[in-house]
């Protein structure tokens, strides 16, 4: 059982929690710590006259945890801190297993006994019910009229920004209009286009501001000749504007691919209410996948995904012109021991990115692993990306300054391996690697649209 | 670019239709926007309204151009030459202890002749220079590189080796006036120690400019400090301290060095001045009062010389310094710090083994003076200035004391380890960790020395956070005891990096660092006090977590 510090941060509520979790992760703060068999247990000093009870599961893919704190926040800064001091000490904690943990556990046991005896009860009603569930077509007709309303207001705001200017208030209540008319994928863009673009009107702004507007443009156009395009092309619509699928028709529908996944990278994106996880994999053969879920202010994400960890088993992707979104299905579990997938040429990844942008372009970033290149940073602290031709890759590289030496000293000792997001204007570096040498794990939230 | 020239139009130009002049160009806004007229115009749209729609979609069409077109590889421009060869750096990192014990960590590299690993590197060259530390034997050839790119790292590097004193280049003086004022510290120390007179024409602008704020570079004068510094040092002391209760605590560090040269007419006017100890250890009462004896015409007491001293009480210095160590000695309330401050500023050696020896007669004869500040600046002392054997000797007779009270010079050998510039024989650890099994046993019994040695607030933790923290002359020159570097005969004083940390940092789990591996968990048990639970818990936690870390890491490399 090992955590990354990113893979803790990415079970934080929020960066209050992540910042208490950090403070407590120390051996001071605890009286009594202990682990065994996939379990966690600590006593922490608290406010109260008791120490707070601190009980986590982490036997499983699906984190579980308790704390005796009255913290409406979950995960709780006890439960964040002791994690932090499990990633801390690297090893197993030890100790001897106490009655409140004993008890927790067997009742932990008993709970998910019930759940899997419910569940194989309810699989047959479920098949019965499976007809219920509305397809993708249905669901979309049945959303077209309040959908056409939204992309129409979209549409008039942008047009009466290049016609006028841009007011203070062009996007006020747009995100909150667009949730209402179904088109929450849009909403989450334009409310990060709110919070980036707030009255900035100074050149750079502006032109990472056009080029966003012109895809929400293509968007909008797409969308008015909808009738033309291909069922997958069409797929891709509507996922873009905001229409969500159910798990089990993902599960009928998708195309399943088995194999050993490697999770390349993990990014994390806060879109103001609700925290976006992209939890990224690929297999030897060079395909990429990418199991992405939400978790809104307050919560924690489920399922433990480090960078670098070995998966085996199913995913089910999304339909789609491009394989990207997938689900995990029930096969699907971590692999230690499996042959660790080789990387795909940098080239062929390059090419992949650039067939996949032709083939869905209202994807907001792509997958890319950058395999044995060098990332080298200049005395401004902006990281380029070279080639062991010596050729450059010449878009910009998104990195804060400190990562970017930290980065190009990893890349002083060889050739490293970076994998990130490529957002169509720069890259983003999430991970880099080398033989012999700690790899490098981006910190900080992403932000695609900045 | 097409995507500004587009955003001009678009969002901060008011004539949209000049995108129709754009479309016929032959550019890549042209391109996009010929491709845009291909989409089907909208229905019941008015001229002006069209026009904005193509310059969007045409926006939209440059930047998917752009997604792909940034990817294509272009010809290098500066083709980046690989590393001389791979890291030698240690394939576990030290980076989560790095922000705790960041001078641990580098003491435990520079033991074992390994490097900092690459992705440690960042952090620890902030902290370097942050601090002004002399790190550069654990950067290892990644790291040398790094500071050479990194503008801000550079003076790391800078006056190390090789370069001609008197040939300061334009880029490092540069970096000098950019950087910390630790670093222009250490800087400075480094220069002077080749070429004092080019250190101090370095320093001069900055101190005639702003000495206030800058008259800790002084301290470095120490390094080759010659009668040729008088001027300089005479101009610096005109600039006096503005309020004047501040001239007792906080005087001008030109005095000081000043004081240690005879040709000085500073030093010569101090030999004139008379003092008041008398021979049996008593102070001398004025009608002004004892505050009148420490501070006679304003001047700390470690100004005097130690020959001074003597011509005042006339006593021979092995005397002089028993009576500063007697139980209950007045004296020692008064003189002990200045005088061994003045042993150090001296760098005199004799003084330094009559001070051990006078501390271990008054220990043995019931003083218990462990902590006494003199005896912990000798400690200090006798570390850095005496021969290897010599120190092994003094350990091992200090841990061998079989007195009432096993710990009375745990004070003294505690600094004398920490400063040894050496890596201690095993049988040393193996008494020190005997004398903690001891004292584990008198804290059962007391409860004093492990709260005393490792709790925050007490005395031994606030003298440390003094030492590095206060501003007053005093202690900007204890600051100078830690410095990592002094001139070439005292190369030897490079040990273990105790600065900075050493206020919150536990004497203990630097021990933890530094001891063999294999004894640490023999140390992790002899600290464990049955009597002080939780408190031992604590420490023993911790010390578990740097035991397990170094077990990783040296297993690993």
């Amino acid at each position: 059982m090992d955590f990354s510090l990113q893979t803790i941060e990415g079970l934080a509520p929020d960066d209050s929690s992540v910042r208490s979790g950090k403070g407590l992760a120390k051996p001071s703060a605890w009286q009594e710590v202990g682990e065994e068999g996939g379990f966690l247990w600590g006593l922490c000093k608290g406010s109260g006259s008791k120490p707070y009870q601190v009980r986590i599961d982490a036997s499983r893919q699906e984190l579980g945890f308790s704390c005796s704190c009255p913290s409406r926040k979950i995960p709780c800064k006890h439960v964040l801190g002791l994690l932090f001091l499990r990633a801390q000490n690297g090893a197993e904690l030890g100790g001897e297993c106490p009655d409140w943990v004993k008890e927790w556990r067997e009742k932990r046991a008993r709970r998910q006994e019930a759940a899997a005896s419910q569940t194989t009860a309810a699989e047959g009603t479920k098949k019965k019910s499976r007809k219920k569930v509305a397809s993708f077509a249905d669901r979309v007709d049945g959303h077209l009229p309040l959908m056409t309303e939204g992309v129409n207001l979209l549409y008039e705001r942008m047009i009466d920004a290049v016609r006028h200017g841009l007011t203070p208030g062009w996007l006020q209540d747009l995100s909150k209009r667009l949730v209402d008319t179904q088109l929450s994928g849009l909403a989450l863009v334009i409310e990060k286009m709110e919070r980036v673009w707030k009255g900035r009107t100074d050149e750079a702004s502006l032109e990472r501001l056009l080029p966003l507007m012109g895809r929400l443009q293509l968007l909008v156009e797409a969308f008015r000749s909808q009738e033309r395009l291909s069922e997958a092309a069409r797929y891709d619509l509507f996922l873009a504007l905001g229409i969500t699928l159910e798990k089990e028709q993902v599960l009928a529908d998708g195309v399943h691919m088995g194999g050993v996944w490697q999770v390349l990278g993990v990014a994390q994106e806060d879109f103001g209410r609700i925290r976006e996880r992209r939890v990224w994999l690929g297999t030897a053969g060079g395909e990429t996948a990418l199991i992405q879920d939400y978790a809104p202010r307050g919560k924690g994400f489920s399922g433990i995904y480090n960078a670098g960890d070995l998966f085996a088993g199913e995913l089910v992707f999304y339909p789609g012109t491009v394989r990207q979104r997938a689900l995990p299905a029930e096969n699907f579990a971590p692999a230690p021991e499996a042959e660790r997938p080789p990387l795909p040429e940098t080239a062929l990844a390059v090419r992949r990115v650039q067939d996949m942008v032709k083939a869905n372009p209202w994807l907001w970033r792509w997958p890319l692993t950058l395999a044995d290149v060098r990332l080298c940073c200049d005395e401004t602290g902006s990281l380029q990306v070279l080639l062991t031709d010596g050729r450059r890759l010449s878009f910009a590289v998104s990195c804060a300054e400190p990562d970017a030496w930290a980065l190009h000293a990893l890349s002083l000792g060889g050739p490293v391996h970076c994998f990130g997001e490529w957002n169509g204007s720069a890259f983003v570096p999430l991970r880099a690697w080398r033989e012999g040498a700690l790899p490098w794990l981006r910190e900080e939230c992403v932000d695609t649209f900045a | 670019m097409a995507v500004s020239e587009l955003a001009r139009v678009c969002l901060v130009g008011s004539d949209k239709g000049g995108s129709a002049a754009l479309a016929r160009e032959d550019s890549p806004t042209g391109a996009a926007l010929r491709e845009a007229d291909t989409f089907p115009p909208r229905e019941g749209a008015g001229p002006q309204e069209e026009d904005a729609r193509k310059l969007l979609l045409a926006s939209g069409l440059v930047a998917l151009r752009e997604t792909t077109r940034l990817m294509t590889p272009q010809p290098g421009e500066d083709v980046f030459p690989a590393a001389e060869e791979e890291s030698r750096s240690i394939k576990a990192s030290p980076a989560p202890f790095l922000d705790r014990y960041p001078y641990q960590v580098v003491a435990w590299l520079r033991l074992r002749g390994a490097c900092l690993p690459d992705v440690a590197l960042p952090a620890a060259l902030r902290i370097a220079v942050e601090d002004g530390c002399a790190w550069e034997d654990v950067l290892g050839r990644i790291g040398e590189r790094l500071c050479r790119d990194n503008p801000a790292w550079r003076p790391l590097t800078m006056f190390c080796n090789g370069a001609a004193a008197d040939a300061i280049s334009e880029e490092e003086l540069r970096a000098w006036e950019d950087t910390t004022p630790d670093m222009r510290l250490l800087l400075l120390q480094r220069l002077r120690a080749r070429d004092p007179r080019a250190g101090r024409e370095l320093a001069a602008p900055l101190l005639r400019e702003q000495f206030r704020k800058n008259e800790k570079l002084l301290c470095a004068f120490l390094i080759g400090l010659s009668a040729e510094d008088i001027p300089f040092l005479e101009e610096c002391l005109q600039k006096r301290t503005p309020r004047k209760f501040e001239r007792y605590t906080d005087i001008n560090p030109a005095r000081v060095l000043l004081s240690l040269l005879p040709e000085s007419r500073l030093y010569r006017r101090l030999a004139r001045d008379r003092f008041f100890v008398r021979r049996d250890g008593k102070l001398e009462k004025t009608e002004a009062g004892e505050a009148r004896c420490v501070w006679p015409m304003g001047v700390p007491l470690q100004l005097y010389p130690l020959s001074w001293w003597l011509e005042q009480t006339g006593m021979d210095c092995g005397e002089f310094l028993s009576v500063l160590m007697a139980r209950n000695s007045p004296a020692a309330r008064m003189a002990d710090n200045p005088v061994g401050m003045r042993i150090f500023l001296e760098n005199n050696a004799e003084w330094t083994r009559l001070a051990l020896d006078a501390a271990w007669r008054a220990g043995k004869e019931g003083s218990r003076n462990s902590w006494n500040l003199l005896v912990m600046q000798v400690g200090m002392l006798a570390a850095r200035m005496l021969p290897r054997e010599e120190i092994e000797r003094w350990l091992h007779t200090l841990f061998g004391y079989e007195g009432k009270d096993p710990c009375l010079y745990d004070g003294l050998s505690s600094k004398m380890m920490l400063y040894a510039p050496f890596a201690l024989p095993r049988e040393i650890w193996k008494e020190f960790i005997e004398m903690n099994r001891k004292r584990a046993e008198l804290c059962r019994k007391q409860r004093i020395w492990a709260q005393q040695h490792a709790r925050a607030g007490s005395r031994y933790a606030e003298f440390l956070e003094k030492s590095s923290r206060l501003e007053n002359i005093g202690m900007l020159f204890s600051m100078f005891w830690n410095a990592e570097i002094f001139e070439p005969d005292l190369r030897k004083w490079m040990a273990p990096p105790f600065r900075g940390t050493c206020g919150r940092e536990l004497v203990i789990f630097h021990f933890a660092w530094i001891m063999p591996l294999d004894m640490l968990e023999e140390y992790i048990r002899a600290l464990t006090l049955p009597s002080e639970p939780s408190w031992s818990e604590v420490v023993t936690r911790e010390l578990d977590a740097i035991l397990r870390f170094r077990a990783r890491a040296e297993q690993a490399s």
